[in-house]
């Protein structure tokens, strides 16, 4: 149309007619516009829509139904033998049942080849292998208790090698000197554990944790410098020897490492058992409520945390001597090269690579370390620079370990796929076709479209003289163009929409915003106070009015 | 410190001299507060009028009362009579129900059924979990075994759920099926949905019992240091015809019981019949067991009743036609019926204390705000004394009580035209679950209130307050400028209730020869309906001063008549709606919902009836040409021009918020005349559903003459008269410009004429061609 | 309100005393832009003040509305006045043919348009 005339430029108000003097004759607005131009101009979407879908990545299995499923649990305890979750499929009801937890049915079939490894092993490997087994079990079972110490209970301890190593050498001593028989050593070694490690505890909760690694690490070095010195220790002949031992010197060399593999595979299993109990339990779940962070608030809800972690560390401590006392009866004795640095640092590469705070991180970090450093030993000495590497690469790159490589790659993926999202996506906008998939109720899906539509046409009505008018008679009869902004305000959904808050001390008001959840205060969002309600309405409907052009 | 607030309530709120009245409050920041008896004037605090007026009264409680913290039930359950621990079982036991789970989701453990003790962790019960899961379990102090269920409870749908434990074996079996038929439940049989979920395990020990562990149903005993025992774990939904078996029930008997057999008499403890005890009349809060011991359950906070079971069938719609469809008793986890706090003060009215508004007004900390609370009643006369009585419609003020609507209802704002003004007082109560609901909300599961109470504190029912989604006064503050415009000038009046009215019928009136109403006396039962229309006919002389009046049918038991019952639905705007096969009220068994939609339309009694509201602006009344016949001239006398009520603390005009119209179709006397009619309303008044068939543009206060007020007077049987004002604005006219003004003028003229003795000044004149007698022509 | 006194329907008096209200203000809103916007299209949405007027015009008593009649589908309609009573068929009110319901309905548009103007 071309020049608009006076009367499409003025709106008549029909309760003129009434001589209210509450109503004015005319007043200037703006030219019509039809709602339905945009639906008829909008043909397409503004963003290629992609074909979507969502990968199955688990296998879902189906659910009983009538069939009764009989579960059962871990004698004595309360948890199940796998942690499984029924559902409906919100797409399709299906009946769907998914395994929460998969790492029993890993650890179960890990477990099984580890004790199946000697029967399978090829001759000419079997040594090499099961002499690498031996060491393996041995240092996992010590790697988990460490991981009690560091991961559960948060004491950043590098004494671990110290403990096992004092308990070995005098558990060896003691042996040797005194004619122990070998199944006295471990317990012998676990008292001395309980010792040292009581000694070592009383520090632990006074110092931070780097001056704490610090004080463990020179500890270690003074065992070390302690035993490497002392002649009845062996400084002679570079350990201590000659302690008995479980391995029956009549039986063949074989014979003998498949039993000290089995005899460390157990102490793995036992330390295993040693971590579920502690971590798992009453000890664990306390210090996971109390996560560095959070102590004073733990503190204050009456959870004694301190003891806690005490505790856990002197029950590794008293494990770590146990398994010292093993160690010399395993080997018949002990190296100094337990002291030495380079052990202290596989043993933290160990823990590093699979992830702190899991049981099956510290059994597969010393599982790769171990062969690496023992199995291609023919590698000389690069493989400590290829678990240098590994281990270089784990700290830079994943967050928690190769365990942790799961939850990051989630993570990861949410991020790309937001990012993703959001350079399509425009704001307020339409869902896009793989937001939809994720809608739980279509109509919303509509509803956005809907509301687009909407506030496109409604941008379009936000002219001074609609402002003014307002700005004259928040309430009563309204033009057109007014009208239907203020419909479309006012019939919001509740959460964020405006409302005025009277207040009692300076007689004025202010504008705040629903929270639209029961039991939560509205919020103030500005901090202008108004002086009447009049002028207050007229302060939301210019709030309203920028809210609607910045959408 | 804490900031301070005081909150209250009574026990009674119609009270005669010489009579006990209690007063119970809650304290926070403070342990005394100042209290002073007080007669309350005005409330509105609007500039236009004379602001908020009251005169303190000597009382003996004036003075320092002790305050403290007090706490408050709130949700409903039953629980069982069981004194004799019968069912505190050791051996073998199988739980069952019909259940129809609101809100399963909700994040907090339900109970369904049990003998449980929360804070001990010993006893057993069957429930849902966290997720919606069904679950049973067994505690033993230390620990405490679960067996859940392998799918999530859907809302909204009917199951029958059960579980049982073998004590020899230790096996917990858990048994769920859905119970769906093609009316009770949310979704019918095409939905491709899989309900069933049998799961079993062999638990670790057996359930230890403490001696003191009520079994409940939809809540489990807890425990805190501060309140002692007190009821957790509450459910939201229904629960149909529990039991409880000393033995293992097989999945063959449950399957029987689930297909609507009666359960097997081996082995029964207990077995709630929640269809027994229906009659004509309703039915109560006791829920019969029918097994051997009589261990009935009593109802706290009023579980709903009289609603539809797990078998209904969608062809009786009522309670009164087939019972046994009727087994649903219903739970909220926020209903609240009764405080039940502990008594602060007891006061016995002193004899001489005049007829009118009260409360006991109390003040602590700074004295306002939340810290000045007032506990409303009203005094009646020990005899009546007066020749006018103002009604004081106490059962809208409850139907209204504690209304959430700023807050909860989005439609709210389209609805007003206005965006809320909230004050402290609103805050408040929307973040505490403790001021519970009114019949304007709904539960947090969604459904809506049905019952609601005065024996809690009800912030809407004090002077001064203004309702936060139109900002005026509303129901009791408003009815508060009628009272002040009766003691401007001076008339000799008395006070009364619809609790009065509700429990003496007519009898109440009588003494009377003029009574006015409140501003919008819109829920009536129909005892009250029933002595309105015996007191207008009797020759009794009634001024409707309000709008949407006697609009919708409630229900008030005599004997507990602090809480009134409300349903809603069908041809009405409804704040929420009652489902199908449940509009028909457990209190007396009658039909809820609109009068109009019962046969008795307001127009039938007032001449007038309900046909639009808006809010934000009101209209002036034009004088129509009835006002200028001369038998009724005595109505307009000393007013002069056409225009009545250009003002108001309402919106600035006399015809506005809700607007009532005459109308010959629904039943107003024929021979009514109509003074004064408003007009020039805005598009925000809208034309009420009851008054089309269909729904289509143009029926906005600027498109469509039926919105509009029509001030109207008939003459009834033996001298008796009725003037209806239409409007909830009108009394909110009242005070402008110190009462004189031609709206005070005229309602002054008609209450004159009503109060004195003898016929009507129209009726002295007979009428010599009467048209009333000519059939009504077009 | 000369008559008032016989009619016993006060809700009649009302209706007449506000249509008369409303068909002053009604007439303000008459313009050619109006008519033009109607000509292009009868039905659809329409500006607050066309919707105005049709609206007051779709709402008059039967007895003094109009209809079309078709002679011939898509090809021949006439404009008709009903009756508003049972049995009384609708009366033509002129010869013109239109081609088109469309042009039809513009017609029955001016003709209230005339007849607003001229109470």
């Amino acid at each position: 149309m071309t020049e608009l005339s006076q009367a499409q430029r003025t709106w008549r108000n029909p309760l003129f007619a009434w001589d209210s003097a509450q109503e004015v004759e005319q007043l200037p607005t703006a030219s019509y516009v039809s709602h339905q131009e945009i639906w008829e101009r909008t043909r397409s979407s503004r963003t290629e829509l992609f074909k979507v879908g969502r990968l199955r990545y688990y296998h879902k299995w189906a659910g009983h139904g009538q069939s009764t499923w009989r579960r059962s649990r871990y004698w004595p305890t309360r948890r199940r033998v796998l942690r499984i979750r029924g559902e409906y499929n919100d797409k399709s009801l299906r009946r769907e049942k998914t395994i929460v937890d998969k790492r029993p049915i890993w650890w179960v079939v890990g477990l099984m080849v580890l004790a199946l490894v000697p029967l399978i092993t090829p001759e000419r490997l079997e040594n090499t292998l099961l002499t690498a087994g031996v060491t393996f079990g041995i240092y996992a079972a010590i790697n988990l208790c460490w991981m009690l110490v560091i991961g559960t209970a948060s004491i950043f301890s590098l004494a671990t090698y110290a403990i096992v190593g004092t308990a070995a050498f005098m558990t060896a001593y003691a042996s040797t000197m005194f004619g122990l028989p070998w199944w006295l050593l471990p317990p012998l070694g676990a008292i001395i554990g309980l010792i040292f490690g009581g000694i070592i505890a009383l520090p632990a909760t006074r110092l931070d944790g780097f001056y704490y690694a610090l004080l463990t690490l020179g500890l270690n070095e003074l065992c070390r410098v302690y035993f490497v010195t002392s002649k009845e220790f062996g400084s002679a002949t570079g350990g201590l020897y000659g302690a008995a031992t479980y391995l029956p010197q009549d039986w063949s060399s074989t014979g003998q490492l498949q039993l000290a593999y089995y005899a460390c595979f157990t102490l793995m299993l036992l330390a295993l058992l040693l971590y579920r109990f502690i971590n798992g339990r009453q000890l664990g779940r306390i210090l996971r409520i109390a996560p560095e962070k959070r102590e004073a608030f733990a503190e204050a809800t009456g959870v004694d945390f301190r003891q806690a972690r005490v505790r856990v560390f002197l029950i590794s401590s008293v494990g770590l001597g146990f398994i010292g006392g093993f160690y010399s009866a395993n080997y018949g004795g002990v190296a100094f090269s337990i002291f030495s640095f380079d052990t202290v640092l596989l043993g933290l590469a160990m823990l590093v690579i699979g992830g702190i705070g899991r049981a099956e991180g510290a059994v597969v970090g010393t599982l790769i370390v171990v062969f690496f450093d023992k199995v291609l030993i023919t590698l000389g000495p690069i493989r400590l620079i290829i678990i240098g590497l590994i281990m270089l690469f784990v700290v830079l790159y994943l967050r928690n370990g190769l365990f942790g490589i799961k939850q990051q790659f989630r993570t990861w993926r949410d991020k790309k796929k937001s990012e993703r999202r959001s350079t399509r996506a425009e704001k307020g906008g339409e869902m896009l076709p793989e937001e939809a998939t994720e809608a739980r109720n279509p109509d919303d899906v509509y509803r956005r479209r809907y509301d687009k539509m909407q506030r496109e046409f409604l941008k379009k009505l936000v002219t001074p003289e609609v402002i003014n008018e307002h700005r004259r008679a928040p309430q009563g009869q309204h033009s057109e163009s007014l009208e239907r902004l203020l419909i479309y305000f006012r019939n919001q959904p509740q959460p964020d929409k405006y409302a005025i808050s009277a207040l009692q001390s300076t007689n004025g008001y202010r504008i705040v915003a629903l929270s639209g959840h029961r039991g939560v205060a509205p919020r103030v969002v500005e901090d202008k106070i108004y002086r009447s309600p009049v002028e207050a309405y007229h302060g939301v409907f210019l709030r309203r009015v920028q809210d609607l052009l910045e959408s | 410190m804490a900031q301070v607030k005081l909150f209250g309530y009574s026990d009674r709120i119609s009270v005669k001299p010489g009579e006990v009245i209690q007063f119970y409050v809650n304290a926070d920041g403070t342990e005394t507060a100042e209290a002073q008896l007080v007669r309350l004037i005005h409330g509105d605090q609007h500039p236009a009028g004379p602001g908020h007026v009251e005169q303190e009264i000597e009382c003996p409680v004036n003075g320092r009362w002790r305050v403290e913290k007090q706490y408050t039930q709130v949700g409903s359950f039953l629980e069982a009579a069981d004194t004799e621990r019968r069912l505190a079982l050791e051996g073998s036991f199988t739980l069952f129900a019909f259940v129809h789970p609101l809100w399963p989701q909700v994040g907090m453990r339900q109970c369904l059924l049990g003998r449980w003790d929360n804070d001990k962790n010993c006893g057993f019960g069957l429930g849902i979990k966290q997720n919606g899961l069904l679950e049973f379990w067994v505690g033993r102090g230390d620990e405490v075994d679960y067996l859940e269920a392998e799918v999530p409870l859907k809302a909204n749908m009917w199951y029958f759920v059960a579980a049982s434990l073998d004590a020899k074996t230790g096996r917990a079996t858990l048994y769920q099926e859905g119970v769906v038929n093609r009316y009770n439940s949310v979704l019918g049989k095409v939905a491709p949905l899989d309900l069933s979920s049998h799961v079993s395990e062999v638990f670790r020990f057996r359930p230890k019992h403490l001696a003191d562990t009520p079994f409940l149903m939809a809540g489990s005993r807890d425990w805190h240091e501060k309140r002692g025992h007190f009821v957790s774990q509450l459910y939201c939904g229904k629960i149909d015809r529990p039991g409880l078996f000393d033995r293992v029930l097989g999945r063959d008997e449950l399957d029987l019981i689930r297909s609507g057999h009666r359960p097997p008499a081996k082995g029964m403890l207990a077995y709630w019949d929640t269809t027994h005890g229906y009659t004509d009349q309703g039915i109560g809060d006791t829920v019969t067991d029918v097994g051997p011991f009589n261990l009935h359950a009593k109802g706290y906070n009023r579980p709903v009743r009289a609603q539809t079971g797990w078998n209904w069938s969608g062809r009786n719609d009522c309670f009164r036609l087939a019972p046994d469809e009727y087994g649903g008793v219903e739970f909220h986890s926020d209903a609240l019926i009764d405080c039940n706090w502990k008594q602060t003060k007891a006061l016995k009215l002193p004899d001489n204390l005049r007829s009118g508004a009260y409360a006991m007004r109390l003040r602590a900390g700074p004295g306002t705000g939340l810290g000045e609370e007032y506990i409303p009643f009203f005094v009646r006369p020990k005899v009546p004394t007066g020749r006018i009585a103002f009604l004081v419609p106490t059962a809208s003020y409850l139907a209204y009580a504690n209304e959430h609507l700023s807050f909860d209802a989005p439609i709210v704002q389209g609805m007003t035209g206005m965006t809320p003004i909230l004050t402290d007082i609103d805050v408040e109560m929307y973040k505490n679950p403790e001021f519970g609901h009114g019949c304007y909300d709904s539960w947090a599961d969604g459904q809506g209130v049905c019952y609601s109470s005065y024996r809690r504190p009800v912030i809407n029912m004090r002077p001064k307050y203004r309702i936060s989604s139109m900002d005026i006064t509303w129901q009791y503050p408003a009815d508060l400028s009628v009272i002040a415009w009766l003691e401007h000038h001076n008339y000799d009046y008395d006070v009364l209730t619809d609790e009065d009215l509700d429990l003496e019928g007519v009898a109440a009136l009588e003494p009377y020869r003029c009574v006015i109403s409140g501003t919008h006396p819109e829920y009536y039962s129909e005892r009250m309906m029933d002595a309105t229309e015996d007191y207008i006919e009797g020759g009794g002389r009634y001024i409707y001063l309000g709008a949407n009046g006697y609009y919708c049918n409630v229900a008030i038991r005599r004997e507990e008549p602090w809480v009134l019952e409300c349903r809603k639905f069908g041809d009405t705007w409804k704040a929420w709606e009652a489902r199908p096969g449940e509009h028909y009220m457990a209190t007396t068994g009658q039909k809820g919902g609109p009068w109009k939609c019962l046969g008795r339309p307001p127009q039938k009694i007032m001449g007038v009836g309900f046909v639009s509201e808006g809010f934000g602006r009101s209209e002036p009344f034009y004088r129509m040409p009835d006002s200028y016949d001369s038998s009724l001239s005595w109505i307009t006398e000393g007013i002069e021009g056409e225009i009545i009520g250009d003002f108001g603390l309402a919106y600035d005009g006399a015809a506005g918020v809700e607007l009532d119209r005459y109308d010959l179709t629904l039943g107003t006397p024929p021979n009514a005349k109509v003074i004064a009619s408003s007009g020039g309303h805005t598009d925000n008044y809208i034309t009420h559903v009851q008054v089309q068939l269909h729904q289509h543009p143009g029926i906005t206060g600027s498109y469509d003459y039926r919105v509009r007020a029509d001030m109207t007077y008939f003459a009834a049987p033996n001298d008796g008269a009725v003037f209806s004002c239409s409007s909830i604005a009108f009394g909110q006219a009242l005070p402008v410009n110190g009462f004189e003004n031609n709206v005070s003028r005229l309602l002054a003229n008609v209450v004159n004429a009503f109060a004195k003795p003898g016929p009507l000044p129209d009726a002295a004149r007979p009428e010599v061609t009467s048209p009333e007698t000519a059939p009504a022509a077009s | 309100m000369p008559n008032a006194t016989k009619i016993q329907d006060r809700d009649e008096l009302f209706k007449q005393m506000f249509e008369a209200k409303q068909r002053d203000f009604l007439r303000t809103l008459v313009t050619t832009e109006v008519a033009e916007e109607h000509r292009i299209a009868p039905c659809g949405q329409h500006s607050e003040p066309l919707d105005r007027l049709l609206l007051y015009f779709n709402r008059r008593p039967l007895s003094e509305r109009y209809a079309i009649m078709t002679i011939e589908p898509f090809k021949a309609y006439r404009v008709v006045a009903l009756s508003g009573q049972r049995g009384v068929p609708p009366k033509d009110v002129d010869n013109e043919i239109y081609p088109s319901h469309i042009e039809a309905q513009h017609a029955i548009f001016l003709r209230n348009v005339q007849e607003l103007l001229e109470s």
